[in-house]
């Protein structure tokens, strides 16, 4: 990207509800390559969580709305969620497989489409950013970020290239346990694979648990306030701004 | 629905399951990932197993066309059943035209879809699992709870407290004491049995052949001994050509089992013909659709591409969360919750679709990379269309769509949520408690609170640290070293090394050693009886006289053609008492430390099978690099009866994921390689 170029942010409804520090955060490692941010006006939900729920017909209306909004632009779309992306990139062709105008539409989306930690390595060249943070960190890689979207590489990559080896402590490649509607559909076992990850995360005496999925985080971190663990969880842009690295709204 | 969350909890707390679950997921996933450590371009050979599968989905009419012609032409009775009804009454009539009374069954996932043990019960005839684990749930009364280990929710103690009772044996929790009762209780329903009926795992439509991949040797007891055979297979497990095994057989052990190739392989082709020395003497196939063609013609057809590896029920959280008994389905997780209802309706089964978290693991282990979460979508939609019984959350999505396509309604109900979410109970900015529907989540977890609404994101702001990484960030840090490759080894070190990791045994000879060599083995096992195969006389004279000269009573393993079924068990028997078998074996597989047995070189299938000891010759100049090249050049030809691909001796991990080694076929693999 060069210098002043403009980029559209996607900031989720998750983040826009619930985690503002998560989008300074965010915001800020973008505007680090002098790129300009724009918060497209209107933005709402991506569909997701209706898509994921078998009501087709409502998530082609939030799909709709947001392929209008973000056609207002041209330029790269970054969204600091995998799971989201996902849904543009992957859910969305599906849906509209049967509706070429709109296909042609979500394709094209679809394909100026970036998740955040994918966007900074592989289009900004990023290789890494300093930080205060001096705690263990444990890295969540999440479902729909590593094999939905296949991005598994540019996380750990700006996680090598700013912290020790040591200070970095990889988590296995299981689920969170989340799941979206599976988290309220199914409380009990969404809880039990959950607490599996939570064993994991003081097994290896982790700090903080990073990641670029806040739905994740945001089970794993309410599983451990509910059983009174120190432990946090932040989105990965936040261990590199001036501000402690949590989700508390 | 209410009755699997139920099921869905009940399997949570119960402990038992719950330790087995743990146990057996981490060992399968740990086996999986060494045995594809050994694969090299393991990435070609599943993207070639799926173009292979596809194309027989894509083609299915015109392959099984030409399956059936060919099956026809060697011999194979072929039927076909469009649903459960139709296979059953297939198997009554074909039962009760041989005045059979005792069935004995080897594992076929397809025979608890078409409840076919219930259906021959109600006839009064009595049908025997041979499969250890289907053994165990069958004297349970239970369902097996995993396609590929149907007893994996047990515990050792529990399968010990069953056989006790059962089968009148002292208690024992250990493992080969238990495998070595079923043993002794199963060999006698073989010998008696009328019909064996087995499942099949592949089915080539160029040449007839029906493939079976067994590790405990009950898939070849079943195909051999009983007089009659009733192969049980769905129409869509085809391949077009029998080189197509190459790949697929790649995939599917280690998929399953973790293993380069299972102990056995068995390539049938029809019934006995002429040379062969036993065999069944009719052969059936039932290609049974209940569902398929269906399933096909939906937005799942991907589906059919399965091989049945169990793979994706390992990895999946779910399924480790709640085993296979709560899906109420023969066919459980990620793959059971698309063809279940793919196959039998989403009214009925449409629900276990919800039980995912979609997180992926199950495609990435497929090996033939089915998009299993963009499946269970498909049913989550499809279910939710035809059936929506969810009122509560077709209210909520409904109006959370009204509101999230207008900025405007979003932001005066975000506005909202935050000045609820700020009175309800919390500690630390998070909620501790949140009225139904939200009381799912703060059941168990706290949830954060909506942003205060007279704060606008833009007042926050975060400044970056620095666009640079940190200095102390070593460059050496960055990359991997490339993995080593293996050493460049020849056909018959990578042959002998691969024998290690399967058990066998080699005594390498030559020509002018090899008859002391093996009268030395005989004398060791202190044996005075042999199953001698009738091609070890003809192609080592001298060994025979040899045998002879010591006193060593060389058994010809021959069943006689329409023997009255008394002198067919009687001779059974017989052969069964002697210990040690001998063969000649017609190839060797390198890559797999495996050696093949085709009938037409090898008319004795007895002599490999029933002793305690198979003891094989082989030559070296007959090792062939990998299954391809063997199917490539030599491959079994469909007058030749039955192939079998050995590798190392029978064995089971179905109590507690234990190996052991000799369940129904020979606990020992002598081979005798002659360079």
């Amino acid at each position: 990207m060069n210098r002043s170029d403009s980029i559209q942010l996607l900031r989720t409804c998750l983040i826009d509800s619930f985690f503002r520090d998560t989008y300074q955060a965010v915001i800020a490692t973008l505007e680090a390559k002098d790129l300009e941010v724009c918060i497209t006006d209107g933005q709402t939900c991506c569909g997701q969580p209706a898509y994921n729920a078998g009501f087709w017909n409502q998530a082609r209306l939030m799909a709709q709305h947001t392929i209008l909004t973000f056609e207002a632009r041209p330029g790269p779309v970054v969204i600091p969620s995998g799971s989201c992306a996902h849904m543009i990139k992957h859910g969305y062709p599906t849906i509209f497989r049967e509706d070429t105008d709109w296909l042609i539409r979500a394709n094209k989306l679809a394909e100026r489409t970036y998740e955040w930690s994918e966007f900074l390595v592989e289009v900004c060249g990023v290789q890494g950013f300093q930080s205060s943070f001096k705690g263990r960190i444990g890295y969540h890689a999440s479902c729909h970020l590593i094999r939905g979207l296949g991005v598994k590489q540019a996380p750990l990559l700006i996680l090598g290239n700013s912290f020790p080896e040591t200070q970095v402590h990889v988590l296995a490649q299981d689920c969170c346990g989340f799941g979206g509607v599976f988290s309220v559909e199914q409380p009990e076992l969404s809880t039990a694979i959950l607490d599996r990850k939570i064993e994991e995360l003081h097994a290896n005496a982790i700090e903080i648990v990073v990641g670029c999925d806040v739905s994740c985080l945001m089970q794993i971190e309410g599983r451990l306030r509910r059983t009174g663990s120190k432990v946090r969880c932040a989105h990965l842009a936040q261990l590199f701004v001036d501000q402690e690295p949590t989700l508390t709204s | 629905m209410k009755t699997f969350r139920n099921q869905i909890r009940r399997a949570l707390k119960d402990s038992i399951l719950q330790e087995a679950l743990q146990a057996y997921a981490q060992q399968r996933q740990l086996g999986r990932e060494k045995a594809f450590a050994s694969l090299l371009q393991s990435d070609q050979v599943r993207e070639m197993a799926r173009t292979i599968r596809l194309a027989a989905i894509q083609n299915l009419e015109p392959l099984l066309e030409r399956f059936t012609t060919q099956l026809k032409a060697i011999g194979v009775q072929v039927h076909y059943a469009k649903d459960a009804q139709e296979a059953q009454a297939i198997i009554q009539r074909i039962a009760s035209a041989n005045r059979a009374s005792l069935i004995v069954k080897s594992k076929s996932m397809l025979s608890e879809e078409i409840r076919m043990n219930q259906a021959l019960e109600y006839e009064g005839l009595k049908v025997v699992e041979t499969d250890l684990g289907e053994y165990i749930v069958q004297l349970r009364g239970e369902n097996p709870s995993h396609i590929i280990t149907p007893a994996m929710h047990l515990k050792r103690e529990q399968v010990a407290e069953t056989f006790a009772e059962r089968l009148a044996i002292p208690y024992s929790t250990n493992v080969p004491d238990l495998t070595h009762a079923a043993h002794q209780s199963l060999r006698e329903m073989f010998i008696n049995a009328e019909i064996g009926v087995s499942g099949v795992n592949f089915g080539i439509a160029e040449s007839g052949t029906l493939c079976i991949v067994t590790n405990e040797g009950n898939g070849r007891m079943v195909t051999t001994l009983p007089r009659v055979h009733i192969a049980l297979m769905g129409i869509e497990r085809l391949l077009p050509k029998l080189v197509d095994l190459s790949p697929l057989l790649q995939l599917l052990p280690r998929s399953a089992t973790g293993q380069k190739l299972t102990s056995y392989i068995s390539l049938l082709h029809g019934p006995r013909q002429g040379g062969d020395f036993d065999g069944s003497e009719e052969r059936h196939i039932i290609l049974i659709d209940n569902g398929r063609r269906a399933l096909r013609q939906s937005n799942l057809q991907e589906a059919l591409l399965c091989i049945r590896c169990g793979a994706c029920l390992n990895v999946c959280p779910v399924f480790q969360g709640i085993g296979g008994h709560a899906y109420a389905s023969p066919y459980p997780g990620p793959i059971g919750a698309v063809i279940s209802p793919g196959f039998w309706g989403m009214e009925a089964y449409g629900h276990l679709a919800k039980a995912s978290t979609l997180c992926g693991m199950c495609q990435e282990v497929c090996p033939v990379d089915i998009n299993l979460p963009s499946m269970l979508l498909e049913v989550r939609q499809e279910s939710q269309a035809q059936i929506s019984r969810n009122l509560t959350q077709s209210f909520f999505l409904r109006v959370y769509t009204w509101i999230m396509t207008s900025p405007r309604r979003y932001s005066w109900a975000t506005n909202l949520a935050a000045a609820v979410s700020h009175i309800l109970p919390q500690k630390s900015g998070w909620i501790r408690w949140a009225p139904p529907p939200f009381s799912a989540w703060t059941k168990t977890r706290d949830l954060p609170r909506f942003n205060k609404p007279n704060k606008s994101l833009g007042e926050f702001s975060a400044k970056l640290l620095s666009a640079e990484p940190a200095s102390h960030i070593d460059e050496a840090q960055k990359g991997h070293p490339e993995k080593a490759k293996p050493n460049h080894l020849n056909r018959i070190d990578l042959w002998l090394r691969h024998n290690e990791e399967v058990d066998s045994e080699v005594v390498i000879c030559d020509e002018s050693n090899l008859v002391t060599r093996l009268i030395e083995f005989v004398f060791k096992m202190q044996t005075d009886e042999i199953l001698l195969s009738p091609e070890v006389a003809q192609v080592y004279p001298e060994l025979s006289s040899a045998l002879n000269r010591e006193q060593i009573h060389l058994i010809n393993p021959y069943v006689p053609l329409k023997a009255e079924a008394e002198v067919r068990t009687a001779l059974l028997r017989s052969f069964d008492k002697v210990s040690l078998g001998i063969t000649t074996a017609n190839a060797g597989l390198a890559e797999t430390g495996s050696i093949i047995l085709t009938q037409a070189n090898v008319p004795s299938n007895l002599a490999s099978l029933l002793p305690h000891t198979h003891l094989a010759i082989l030559r070296a100049e007959d090792i062939y690099n990998d299954m391809a090249h063997w199917l490539g050049t030599s491959p079994p030809k469909n007058t030749e009866g039955t192939t079998v691909i050995l590798s190392g001796p029978s064995r089971t991990a179905d109590i507690e994921m234990t190996l052991t080694i000799g369940v129904h076929g020979p606990g020992r693999l002598m081979v005798f390689l002659v360079v």
